[in-house]
């Protein structure tokens, strides 16, 4: 379960996040919709550990992640992230992106990751390109398959199909939903789009001006 | 008063030995770069104290030295100004060759850049006397000359700098400028605005090479405000006081340099420096073609007589031979040198680099640290050096071998942590955000993530750093140790006995080694990172 | 690019960076006797001296040279930095007026050598803090193609004579080197106020004024000059690549002030590490063969001594050379830089 309890995060004199509470089941499929500059990226970027929180505190599987007092990395949170451009490292190749998360395992143990995954993601024949002889597409199938590697307890979704076309984004989010399901990861997911986030989450929060709204 | 817990928690953090070895490494580059200043600093209170420093002279200026800094500021802001336009005119013919040609011209660049500034004085020296025999009337002295000569030696390094203000730029942005109005519109209106701050970092490095440099005006019978400078030195031989003489062009080069650097701090983003530009090439008016042309007729003139200078006069091959092996031992001292600046020299300034991204106060004095050293004059950093580790504490490293890589480390480094800064803006931020989920540990994310993005920007700064180290005369001279010597000294020792075709074929050397050091970079780059298999590039399929 | 390679080639770069910077850090281990030598002297003409030094003596010698481009402020500068914590052993100086200046610093020790038993009383100290020795002396350098020889100039003064066009003359910058010991010994000749308006015309006459006086040599030699103020070595240098030159020594008609001759001058760092050796260094420079084999070179074009080999690119015979102390014209150095500096650097 991912707890936050009253967290808020400033920058500059502007409230990102205030004061926001919520409770996130396990294995939760949920759907974080709001306009842009909500505050919702930032809420994902809290829970990932890549802000800190100014006030409140993030537990995650009952531990505490993040708080004023305490700070977990994000390596160590049990976390897969999609981000929204796919931000795949450009001197490695399709495979030594995903490989790259699991780093941690055995050689052997990453291969024997890798090879399903691939095929799961329909980029077998990619594995040895470079970021920018992909489309955007294959690059956020990529992206899916790094997060999904190392398999995360919690998947953060952070509005991944931005500039792609409808049969595009309709083939990735149904990809989306059988990968979380697969993988029996909770998942939070962040989007401005109504359709996206009711295509692809069993629950739909709204966020705006740094709050839940509904 | 009970102590908040938070503070504690915040003073583990900082603890954390990744917070650790950034505090270390910072420490170590802020000591260096600012140790000549604090030698000369201590030299100069040390002689307030003692009361044996005049301040009225040096610091209240006389209308003699207020024109030889007014004249110095106009001929250091023309160079770089003709340097800057000629290297706009250049580099726009560039916007669409291909990455082999691009890689080739920017080492030649490189290579050109390496020669001392006092050679191609001199080459066109000769030329010019030549010349007096058809044009009597031509003159071989005087501003005009000093001005002709000064852009010629710093128009390579021009050229090379404004390639990399207009690789900063995202060529995406352009394109929609084509689409919507002429390609001189897109030049005029998107990418030169765009590459702007980028050219304004450029003006200011090139003003303070000129600034700094009496060599080539005093060859040609104008004096500067550095002639002064050195003059006051030489007639008091007193470090202290030509530090206060030096600090009207200290301060003029420090404000010319802030300036410059509020424009670096607003470069747009990019994805790669050496990216293949595809479309169709710019469609440009007669009359900027023309201007085009002549940018490259000025760049080839200065390749022609600096060339033909050295080939002509080093003769033969047995001259260069002979000159080269003469020269063995200064040559792989210098080598060494080189090496050891930029092994150095890349990992501080990129801890330093970090340090510039900073808001506030904390940035704001960075920068101010990082500026400084860049405004001293070579002979008072290396007499700073000496004040500095000479002292009882760091005696070790006095006068030992290290000590010519120290002094080009505190001259150029800030040089390098400028250019890491502006790379660290381009690369995208989320990257490293990934590598901050993902990462299997610290040292691989370092190893596997963080380096590599930042190989471009090392590159260029080693390649920056190689050829300033290799031309170092001034501070070197000063602080290297009794028994050896540069190549840069040796070719100044034989100007001044007169062996032209021995410096001549030393300079060629010097190019010839630039030219192999920055194939090599390229090349091992290339096999580490992209390897030999990799298919053809398609610059990325539309959706 | 996979891990292992990526670790392997750090690690290489790691292990060179490291013997690199510890191969510089350490001095030289080697266990033979050194003496480290500050030189103002050419490398090409002092190089050999020391090189013979160490095949006889089998000490080491660790030199330092100066770099005319640098105007001699790297050396001597050095040496007043160094001051605390001593890194040379000799002084050995193309000219004086550095020699004087590092005495009034303090920076020399007092050392009487015997080879300078046979030298004239004018090239040693009083309280010998340094010891002079064979010198070169302020010429003309003449381009034979632009001048006839009824049109060469014989003195100092014809550097103000209407008769050549200031911009066929050269003359170094006289703030620096020998041609500011030339200015010092010529303001306390004729005395301030007449010497101050000689360099006021010059600068006035847009005479050229240039890097040094290997600069003067080349302009004069290439023709761009008609003549120029140099030293002997500069213009014998010149004679003997057979450019078109002459080589006329200034004012030596009866009541003219004869040149200046600038002696080299030698004397011990005090606090030396290596104070031994740098006797016996000094020891040898001053020798009658060294003396000798410096004629021979071409650095020295006027011997203090009797040596066997003579000067071959000028006559020396009875050079009539100018009557000052090189203490006065050392104690004027300073007054006459700044007044050069406000003429000339404008």
């Amino acid at each position: 379960m991912i707890v936050l309890e009253e967290v808020s995060k400033t920058f500059q004199n502007h409230t990102a996040v205030d004061h926001v509470s919520l409770e996130i089941p396990d294995h939760a499929c949920l759907a974080l919709l709001g306009p842009s500059g909500s505050g919702k990226t930032t809420l994902l970027r809290l829970i990932a550990g890549l802000e800190m929180p100014d006030e409140g505190s993030i537990t995650m599987s009952g531990r505490v992640v993040s708080s004023p007092d305490v700070f977990v990395p994000p390596s160590e949170r049990r976390i897969g992230f999609v981000f929204q451009s796919a931000a795949l490292w450009p001197h490695k190749t399709v495979a030594g992106n995903i490989l790259f998360a699991l780093d941690a395992l055995p050689e052997s143990e990453q291969h024997q990751r890798l090879v399903p995954l691939l095929d799961r993601m329909g980029i077998t024949s990619l594995r040895d390109r470079y970021p920018d002889q992909i489309s955007g597409g294959e690059a956020r199938r990529v992206a899916l398959a790094r997060a999904l590697a190392p398999r995360p307890e919690t998947l953060l979704f952070d509005e991944p199909l931005t500039n792609l076309d409808r049969p595009l984004r309709e083939d990735l989010l149904c990809l989306i939903a059988e990968a979380v399901r697969a993988n029996g990861s909770t998942m939070l997911y962040v989007t401005h789009d109504e359709y996206e986030a009711t295509a692809v989450a069993d629950t739909t929060i709204r966020f705006d001006k740094g709050r839940i709204i509904g | 008063m009970a102590i908040p817990r938070s503070f504690f928690h915040m003073f583990r953090r900082t603890l954390s030995l990744e917070h650790c070895l950034y505090a270390l490494v910072l420490g170590v580059f802020f000591l260096l770069i600012t140790s000549p200043l604090i030698g000369l600093g201590v030299d100069l209170l040390y002689a307030a104290l003692k009361g044996s420093l005049d301040l009225s002279t040096p610091l209240l200026l006389s209308s003699r030295r207020l024109e030889l800094l007014a004249a110095s500021i106009g001929l250091a802001t023309a160079v770089a100004l003709a340097g800057i336009v000629t290297g706009v005119l250049f580099v726009s013919l560039l916007w669409r060759v291909s990455r082999e040609i691009l890689v080739f011209i920017l080492l030649a660049l490189l290579a050109l850049a390496a020669i001392p500034p006092y050679i191609h004085a001199l080459t066109w020296s000769s030329l010019f006397g030549s010349l007096t025999d058809f044009l009597p009337g031509l003159p071989t002295t005087g501003w005009g000359i000093s001005f002709w000569v000064e852009f010629m030696a710093l128009l390579p390094l021009a050229i090379l700098l404004t390639w990399i203000a207009f690789a900063s730029v995202d060529h995406h942005l352009v394109e929609v400028g084509r689409v919507f109005g002429s390609d001189m519109d897109a030049f005029l209106h998107i990418l030169l605005p765009l590459s702007a701050p980028a050219l304004g970092a450029a003006f200011g490095l090139l003003f303070l090479i000129c600034c700094s440099d009496y060599s080539i005006p005093s060859l040609f019978g104008a004096d500067v405000y550095a002639l002064d400078i050195f003059a006051q030195f030489s007639a008091s031989g007193s470090s202290a006081v030509a530090s206060l003489y030096a600090l009207p062009l200290v301060l003029v080069t420090v404000l010319v340099v802030i300036a410059s650097r509020s424009g670096i701090r607003t470069l747009a983003q990019t994805p790669d420096w050496l990216s293949v530009r595809f479309g169709t090439a710019p469609r440009f008016p007669r009359f900027f073609v023309g201007l085009q042309v002549i940018a490259c007729i000025l760049i080839l003139v200065q390749i022609l007589v600096l060339f033909s200078g050295l080939v002509f006069t080093t003769g033969n091959l047995t001259t260069f031979i002979h000159s080269v092996s003469v020269a063995q031992g200064e040559l792989t001292y210098s080598v060494l040198i080189a090496a050891g600046v930029i092994l150095i020299s890349l990992p501080l300034a990129l801890a330093a680099a970090y340090e510039l991204k900073q808001p506030g106060l904390r940035g704001a004095v960075a920068w101010t640290l990082v500026l400084l050293p860049l405004a001293i004059p070579a002979s008072l950093t290396g007499i700073g050096m000496i004040l500095f580790w000479n002292a009882p504490g760091p005696s070790m490293i006095y006068p030992g071998l290290l000590m010519p890589v120290l002094v080009s480390v505190a001259r150029f480094a800030p040089i390098a942590a400028i250019l890491l800064f502006v790379q660290l803006r381009f690369i995208e931020p989320l990257l490293f955000d990934a590598a901050a989920v993902f990462s299997p540990g610290l040292f691989e994310t370092w190893v596997q993530i963080r380096l590599p993005l930042h190989a471009p920007g090392f590159f260029v700064a080693a390649g920056i750093l190689a050829v300033l180290t290799l031309g170092e005369l001034g501070a070197t001279l000063v602080v290297a140790p009794p028994g050896h010597g540069t190549l840069t000294m040796r070719i100044y020792n034989y100007l001044h006995y007169g062996a032209a075709g021995e410096v001549a074929g030393l300079c060629l050397m010097i190019t010839i080694l630039t030219l192999i050091a920055g194939a090599c970079t390229i090349a091992v780059l290339y096999l580490l990172y992209r390897g030999p298999g990799r298919t053809v590039e398609t610059g990325g399929k539309p959706e | 690019m996979n891990k292992t390679r990526t670790i392997q080639v750090l690690v290489v770069i790691i292990v060179l960076t490291v013997i690199l910077i510890a191969a510089m850090v350490m001095l030289p281990t080697d266990q033979k006797k050194t003496v480290v030598v500050y030189t103002s002297v050419d490398q090409v003409y002092s190089e050999p001296v020391f090189r013979d030094f160490e095949n006889r003596t089998g000490i080491t010698v660790l030199a330092v040279y100066d770099v005319e481009a640098t105007k001699t402020t790297g050396l001597v500068n050095r040496l007043i930095a160094e001051r605390n914590r001593p890194q040379a052993d000799v002084f050995w100086s193309g000219e004086f007026g550095q020699t004087l200046l590092l005495k009034n610093e303090s920076i020399l020790a007092a050392y009487s050598s015997p080879s300078a038993a046979d030298l004239p009383r004018q090239f040693r100290d009083a309280g010998d803090y340094w010891t002079g020795f064979g010198g070169r002396a302020r010429v003309f350098i003449v381009n034979t193609d632009k001048l006839s020889p009824d049109q060469y100039p014989h003195s100092v003064n014809d550097m103000i004579d209407s008769r050549y066009p200031g911009s066929t003359i050269g003359i170094a910058y006289p703030m620096f080197g020998t041609t500011a010991t030339h200015a010092a010994a010529l303001y306390s000749y004729l005395g301030t106020e007449e010497a101050r308006n000689y360099f006021s015309n010059i600068s006035q006459r847009q005479v050229r004024v240039v890097d040094g006086n290997s600069v003067v040599r080349d302009l004069v030699a290439d023709g761009q000059l008609s003549f120029g103020l140099t030293d002997t070595d500069d213009a014998c240098g010149a004679v003997e690549t057979g450019k078109h030159v002459v080589i006329i020594v200034p004012d030596q008609k009866p009541g003219e002030i004869g040149t200046l001759v600038i002696p080299n001058t030698v004397a011990l760092i005090a606090g030396a590490p290596h104070p031994v050796e740098a006797k016996t260094f000094i020891d040898y420079v001053l020798d009658r063969k060294t003396e000798d084999s410096l004629v021979s070179s071409g650095w020295i074009q006027i011997p203090s001594r009797d040596v066997l080999t003579k000067t071959s690119c000028m006559n020396i015979t009875g050079i009539k050379t100018m009557d000052i102390s090189y203490q006065d014209v050392y104690n004027g150095i300073p007054a006459t830089q700044k007044d050069l500096i406000e003429i000339f650097i404008r």
